[in-house]
């Protein structure tokens, strides 16, 4: 299990045990153990179990979700009404003397409390997800599988491109609108490797996936191919369109100066990048077929270009 | 000489399982859940008192992290990443002298000589006609999963692919025959075996080979050195002798295939009597690798049989005759047992492909 939560949530969870220490020992304290002849069993086990389940949940929302505002929101809801809960509980076993007996009456209102807190909550992070879901418009369209996320870029993967191609070709046939897919290869990226080894590289791609959606529109969607290559899906737009974008990426990323570690120097990476544009006739396979193949031919003539120039 | 056992300790493994670990990590696995069922632990791996005498470990332990590595990592793409790596930082001495190798051809008899060292699952078997090379891979530990057979094909392609590309300069047009289905991670093989550019790769093949121009294996490297491979080969040969240096399934291939082609006794009390064993414990011994005797035999009739098929394009009489079968109808019915269609049906197919 993932245990680092507890370094970051470590005032929390002293909150969280302190408080039911307190309830436990208060309540011990004002009154006395039922005798075992009137335990109901039936009715400890539902309120046993609820207070365990708001538990889990605590566990849970700590485990899942960073230190903030929301979170602590999230938890003080849910902490009150498992103190609820709690003394519910704890009611099937002990007997309050008569000047106790207030204990009993109050024990509903901590979660009547926690679950206003619990709402307002909900609707921060509701907010906060729309704040997210706008940061991640460009890599991700209409649909959210987190299994099918590239663990290097943290783009969507090639699986998830294909899916979504599958999507854009339907579409596409239907309402008679073309789309265009673009292909970006990093040039020489095995060079930087070796130069500078893997782990740096594998930070190159993500800055590199960073900055090609920062150059996309809303609508459209960027994916890592594989190893060096990325894949932009634009939808409702023509070759002309992909080039201006084509040279926009081109641009932005010939001026991005990645630093390898703590060293001042800066390495400039180029790219070759190649675009066509579909209108629904073909499969998804074959789409990416073609790409893969005019990326090819797209690498031979930049050599040739490149060879005569030095010549 | 014996063969070693999918149990016995004898690879040296220690730089490839770390390198894997590595990369695995690096995509979000944890290091332990990759041993699982190893009996390792990942703090074992980098020892020092280790770094001196080399870990060795089993076929089995690098099978089995292999089959957790495909099960807990997405993507597919650590396979080809470890075959990039692979020539010839990972392979020591070794790469030392495959680096001065006169042309591929001398790299690929290397290899073999040497398979403990860098091909220890694969078996690689050089066949030559006409103008062209074909090299054929084989399991050398018996049989694999769907995962373990994928994932080490797709290492040693990259592996190999990236060893031609580094001293050749320029990758030559090659021809891959899988012998699995179509894998949904192919965008890997359009970007790490430059597929559909100067590579053809067919999934769905009954055998697993790869095609190359004669005169491209026999192109001469100019930058080799005869004596730096030499110095490099007698460094290796002092440094640890090694008990078994193939498996003891690929002996039994080569002996097997030999029989054949020599058209001699293939009964299994011949065979066991050949290695020393008795018959019963033969068949324990295949059974460990899950195999057994027939169908071995039948692994290395199909190979051929296919090989004469599609490249040679011999006559199913000339087949027949060459695997030692007693008519042309037997080995129709054979065939079709082995790969699911007849001789002819797959003829047509190739022609069409």
């Amino acid at each position: 299990m993932n245990t680092s939560f507890i370094k970051y949530h470590f005032h929390l969870l002293t909150i969280l045990f302190f408080t039911l220490g307190a309830v436990i020992t208060c309540t011990f304290n004002l009154g006395y153990l039922k005798p075992s002849s009137e335990l109901d069993y039936f009715d400890a086990l539902g309120e046993g179990g609820m207070t365990l389940m708001t538990l889990v949940w605590i566990g849970f929302i700590l485990m899942s979700r960073p230190a903030g505002k929301v979170t602590n929101w999230l938890f003080s809801g849910l902490l009150l009404m498992n103190i609820s809960m709690l003394l519910d509980f704890i009611d099937e076993f002990i007997i309050y003397p008569q000047n106790s007996a207030w204990l009993t009456a109050i024990e509903s209102l901590p979660a009547l409390v926690g679950m206003v807190i619990m709402s307002i909550a909900l609707y921060h992070w509701y907010q906060e997800q729309m704040t997210i879901n706008a940061q991640l418009r460009r890599t991700e369209r209409f649909y959210r599988d987190h299994s099918l996320t590239d663990f290097i870029t943290g783009l969507y993967s090639a699986k998830y491109m294909k899916k979504q191609i599958k999507h854009q070709l339907l579409y596409s046939k239907k309402h008679n609108k073309p789309f265009t897919v673009m292909m970006i290869d990093i040039r020489q990226f095995d060079q930087f490797n070796r130069q500078h080894g893997h782990q740096q590289g594998d930070i190159l791609l993500r800055e590199i996936g960073q900055v090609i959606t920062m150059n996309i529109r809303d609508q459209d969607l960027a994916c890592r191919y594989a190893s060096d290559r990325f894949v932009v899906l634009l939808p409702n737009s023509t070759t002309t369109l992909a080039e201006a974008f084509a040279w926009h990426i081109d641009n932005s990323l010939a001026n991005l100066a990645f630093k390898v570690g703590s060293d001042p120097q800066a390495n400039y990476q180029k790219i070759t990048l190649c675009s066509k544009e579909f209108d629904g006739s073909q499969s998804d396979y074959q789409v990416l077929e073609l790409m893969s193949q005019q990326m090819d031919s797209t690498k031979k003539q930049n050599n040739k270009h490149h060879n005569k120039r030095v010549a | 000489m014996k063969g070693y056992e999918r149990y016995d300790e004898v690879l040296d493994a220690q730089q490839v399982l770390l390198s894997l670990i590595d990369l695995a990590t690096q995509r979000g696995a944890h290091p332990d859940k990759l041993l699982k069922g190893t009996k390792l632990f990942h703090g074992d791996l980098s020892k020092k008192d280790l770094a001196k005498n080399g870990l060795t470990c089993s076929a089995n332990t690098l099978l089995t992290v292999i089959e957790n590595c495909s099960k807990l990592v997405q993507g597919n793409e650590i396979s080809f990443l470890l075959g990039r790596r692979y020539f010839p930082s990972h392979l020591g001495l070794l790469g030392q002298a495959l680096m001065n190798c006169r042309h591929l051809g001398d790299m690929l008899r290397l290899c073999q000589c040497f398979q403990l060292d860098c091909f220890p699952l694969m078996n690689l078997q050089l066949k030559h006609f006409d103008n062209n090379s074909y090299l054929i891979f084989q399991s050398a530990v018996g049989k694999l999963s769907k995962n373990q057979q994928t994932f080490i094909t797709e290492f040693m392609l990259s592996a190999l692919l990236g060893a031609i590309k580094y001293r050749c300069g320029i990758l030559p047009k090659l021809e891959i025959h899988l012998d699995y289905p179509e894998v949904q991670h192919i965008e890997q093989y359009h970007v790490h075996l430059n597929m559909k550019a100067n590579i053809t790769i067919q999934f769905d093949q009954q055998i697993c080979m790869v095609t190359i121009a004669s005169k491209q294996l026999y192109l001469p490297f100019n930058d080799s050195a005869n004596s730096l491979k030499a110095v490099a080969l007698e460094q290796i040969s002092q440094s640890h002798p090694k008990p078994y240096p193939i498996s003891f399934i690929q002996q039994l291939n080569s002996y097997l295939s030999q029989r054949l082609s020599n058209k001699d006794d293939l009964s299994q009390e011949c065979c066991a009597q050949h290695f020393g064993y008795s018959s019963a414990t033969l068949k324990r011994k295949l059974a460990n690798n899950q195999l057994n005797y027939q169908g071995v035999i039948d692994a290395i009739r199909s190979q051929q049989a296919i090989f004469q098929l599609i490249i040679c394009q011999h006559s199913n009489e000339k087949i027949a005759d060459a695997l030692y079968f007693n008519d042309v109808s037997n080995f129709r019915k054979a065939f079709k047992r082995w790969t699911g269609m007849t001789p002819n049906s797959m003829r047509e197919q190739h022609c069409f492909n």
